[in-house]
């Protein structure tokens, strides 16, 4: 069940809704969160619900036990093995037919033949997401950064919020703690407007903008090498705002309904596309998880404070893993380490790259993210090759995507994107004029989602 | 103005979307189509051909080749109107309980007149025009037990026919063993419930005639053309043929096969009706294609029956089966017709129109009055 679907505007979120501002009670909201949680989990697969609640039995025990053993051994155990088993089950679901697969692939490059099984593992929805809340939630407990709840509904409820529960954003308890202590305060109307006003700019990012390109540019990336110079390029430009808006768009939709029950969840993007440098697009793009990446791998790594060398490695590797972290694909490696190499160079530039006027930093950053984005999207090196080489190699034959939908969706993408106010910059109070345009774009959203030409979230494949 | 909020203008939206979702379910399914075949079939039951007691009624419906292709300039509007009674079959109400019937007619949409209005349908000009009373049981085709009791319902006498048309080779596997019922109007909870089951929204029919609107290789890219053949004809005009499909002149051993197949279903019918005292006439329909071919610029090919038809009949009359081959008639009358821009096939669809079905008509009242097919 995806947000923009009618079972989910007509039914789930309603009934949800209702239920909850009818509850008074805090323990009766968190036994309703976690219910309207795996409820909306088991459209997607029911079978892996008992995954999920096996992920958050053992992350809560584990705070339990931190309460328990604040120094020591145990504390340490406490950390360790539950960390051990969420990854353990990442590993698997994820990763392990890609292991064996890249295994194989090595031993054939060296000369062996080594036959491994073929692996029909389904990935469960959503996983890579709540395994990171529950990983956060246990370190910092460690660290006596928060206090570990005692309170299994309220912990639950956090887990299997529905709002972030299938591709974020990766909300940390310590920032939704004081929300969730407080729901049983949570007043409806505070937020309502905000909410409603997050939920359908979101929709309207996804529907009208990201789909709208998607539709022209998806066809033509069936076969990349067949592009002129110019379609390569509208391509990757395209799949770089069809990203950005899918993907935030999304957020959007999950603050809002995080909102509509008094819950804020952390801002995901800050125009990701205004960046001057890649430091600073990582500072913006995807924020809830490169702030995991840094907080939990890269600090940990030892960060810049271990020489210049190490620092780069630390770079090259957390932003490896963190191309590791969105699919087993060996493009989401080089993705990733292309951008480790971006920030590894951008610091090594110095203050060179900072005397460059930043209209041109930006531009550059843009166009090196683009070349980033046509890793990201490719399912082999392959289908990067062809696509790079005909983005390069100026080549004036092939089929034109002649549809006047992309130069219109992409000019009113790179506006938005480029120059205007993102969804957290806005005061989120609408005049008549303003909330009738609104209505308007969502009626054109309601008559997309009945025609059902819409595609799945980006991301609900990480 | 205190309630121009979005907190309650986009609520507001959405139930009122779910209410106009719920009241368009129970609202006839004909309401929202191009023509009554899709909206009335939707709704029938398992001894019906379509909804019983429905009605459609259109100054603008189009034909089904034109939707395929999406392709809106090559419309030809015309006004249809579709009565089914309460038996679930296309005639006028009565006409079942008229003790007047003297022809049962079989077949697929070309009997039942798709596209066409009711006086103009084979049945109604076979009534109106040449006096001989028809009840259509089409698109529906029957086991040969089942003849019995439809002839018992509409007091067949003998000497009655049952005229079977066939376009297509619809065998023994096709047919269904039913017994004529008559049914109350289907109730608009009904309507809801079904719609349920056959995932049926009339907001997304809606919804995708908008999308389609911007299919039209302007905005959006067309993906239905494929589905079509758009071919120039001698007089200027421009028709549409579903892709791929030929008339060629021979048949492999495969589909003699199912042809056979076809006959042997024919000639149970046949029998049944030889049991029951009615004469059975089976009446060759070519397709689109076999009849237009050698008037397609550029000029040259010539008016060859399709081996399918040529196949049948020489199995038909090898069971000792009378039939009608009506590859001539319409031949030669859609190459009158065709420097006065008139058609006996609709530009736009796969059957044929009234001019065709007048042709057939004709031809079928001649056999009935002198006894024998063909003149022979």
């Amino acid at each position: 069940m995806l947000f923009n679907s009618l079972p989910f505007l007509f039914f789930f979120l309603p009934i949800t809704y209702f239920v909850f501002w009818r509850l008074r009670a805090r323990t009766s909201r968190y036994v309703w969160l976690t219910v309207t949680g795996y409820a909306f989990y088991s459209f997607w697969d029911y079978r892996f619900c008992a995954l999920m609640a096996l992920s958050t039995l053992i992350s809560y025990t584990a705070g339990l036990a931190m309460l328990r053993w604040p120094t020591g051994l145990p504390r340490r155990l406490a950390l360790w093995i539950p960390i051990v088993l969420d990854l353990s089950l990442l590993g698997y679901f994820k990763y392990a037919g890609f292991t064996l697969t890249s295994f194989q692939g090595v031993a054939s490059w060296l000369g062996y033949t080594v036959d491994v099984p073929t692996l029909n593992i389904v990935l469960p929805v959503g996983i890579s997401f709540y395994t990171f809340h529950t990983i956060t939630y246990i370190v910092d407990c460690y660290r006596g950064v928060i206090t570990p709840t005692r309170n299994l509904a309220e912990f639950s409820a956090y887990v299997s919020l529905f709002a972030q529960l299938v591709a974020g954003p990766i909300v940390r308890f310590r920032q939704i703690e004081a929300d969730l202590d407080d729901v049983e305060h949570a007043r409806t109307r505070r937020d309502l407007e905000r909410a409603w006003s997050f939920f359908a700019l979101g929709m309207c990012k996804k529907v009208l903008i990201a789909d709208a390109i998607a539709s022209v540019i998806d066809p033509a990336l069936a076969n990349p090498a067949a592009l002129t110079t110019l379609d390569a390029w509208l391509a990757a430009v395209g799949y770089t705002y069809q990203l950005y808006f899918d993907f935030s768009g999304y957020s959007d939709m999950a603050v809002g309904l995080g909102l509509m029950f008094g819950l804020r969840l952390p801002q995901n993007f800050d125009s990701p596309y205004k960046a001057d440098g890649p430091a600073d697009f990582w500072r913006r793009w995807h924020i809830s998880l490169s702030t995991v990446l840094r907080d939990y791998l890269y600090i940990p790594l030892g960060g810049n404070r271990r020489g210049v060398t190490r620092t780069y490695v630390n770079l090259l590797l957390t932003m490896v893993i963190g191309g590791l972290w969105h699919g087993a694909a060996w493009t989401f490696v080089a993705w990733g380490g292309y951008h480790g190499v971006l920030l590894a160079l951008e610091r090594a530039c110095g203050t060179t790259w900072q005397r460059v006027p930043r209209p041109l930093r930006q531009i550059v950053t843009f166009l090196l993210v683009v070349v980033g984005w046509v890793l990201f999207r490719s399912t082999t090196y392959q289908m990067a090759a062809a696509w790079l080489h005909r983005m390069f190699v100026p080549e004036a034959g092939g089929q034109m995507m002649t549809s006047p939908v992309l130069p219109l969706a992409l000019a009113v993408a790179a506006i938005v994107a480029h120059t205007m106010p993102n969804t957290f910059e806005l005061p989120h109070r609408w005049n008549g004029a303003a909330i009738a345009g609104l209505a308007v774009l969502f009626l054109a959203v309601m008559a997309v989602l009945y025609s059902g030409h819409q595609t799945p979230f980006l991301y609900f494949q990480f | 103005m205190r309630y121009l909020r979005l907190r309650t203008v986009l609520p507001a939206m959405l139930l009122a979307t779910f209410v106009a979702d719920g009241v368009t379910r129970a609202m006839p399914v004909t309401t929202w189509t191009f023509r009554a075949w899709e909206g009335l079939v939707v709704n029938s039951r398992p001894t019906t051909s379509f909804e019983p007691l429905g009605r459609f009624d259109s100054p603008v419906a189009f034909g089904d080749l034109a939707n395929m292709g999406n392709l809106p300039w090559m419309r030809v509007h015309r006004r249809e109107t579709f009565t089914i009674d309460a038996y679930g079959f296309r005639n006028p109400p009565g006409r079942a309980e008229s003790d007047q019937v003297t022809v049962l007619l079989l077949g697929d949409s070309f009997a039942t007149g798709s596209g066409v209005s009711d006086d103009l349908t084979l049945s109604g000009q076979l009534t109106s025009t040449w006096g001989h009373t028809t009840y259509s049981m089409a698109p529906m085709l029957p086991r040969a037990v089942s003849l019995a009791a439809f002839a018992q319902m509409l007091h067949m006498k003998p000497g009655g026919w049952v005229v079977h048309q066939q376009t297509y080779a619809y065998t023994e596997a096709h047919a269904r063993l039913t017994e004529p019922a008559k049914h109350p109007p289907v109730s608009a909870i009904e309507r809801v419930k079904r719609s349920f089951r056959a995932d049926l929204r009339p907001l997304r029919i809606l919804a995708n005639q908008l999308w389609k609107s911007l299919q039209n290789d302007v905005w959006l890219a067309n993906p239905f053309t494929g589905a079509v053949r758009r071919a120039r004809l001698l007089n200027g005009d421009d028709m549409l043929f579903i892709a791929g499909e030929s008339a060629p002149e021979g048949v492999s051993p495969d589909t003699a096969k199912v042809i056979a197949e076809a006959v042997s279903y024919s000639k149970g019918l046949r029998d049944e009706a030889a049991r029951l005292g009615l004469r059975y006439l089976a009446v060759l329909v070519p397709i689109k294609t076999a009849v237009y071919q050698h008037l397609l610029a550029p000029p040259g090919a010539a008016a060859v029956p399709p081996g399918t038809v040529t196949e049948t009949e020489r199995q038909l009359e090898a069971a000792g089966i009378e039939v009608l081959n009506l590859f001539e008639p319409l031949t030669a009358r859609a190459t009158s017709a065709l420097p006065r821009h008139q058609y006996v096939y609709w530009r736009d669809d796969t059957h044929w129109n009234p001019a065709g079905i007048a042709t057939a008509a004709e031809a079928i009242a001649g056999v009935i009055a002198q006894g024998r097919p063909n003149g022979r």
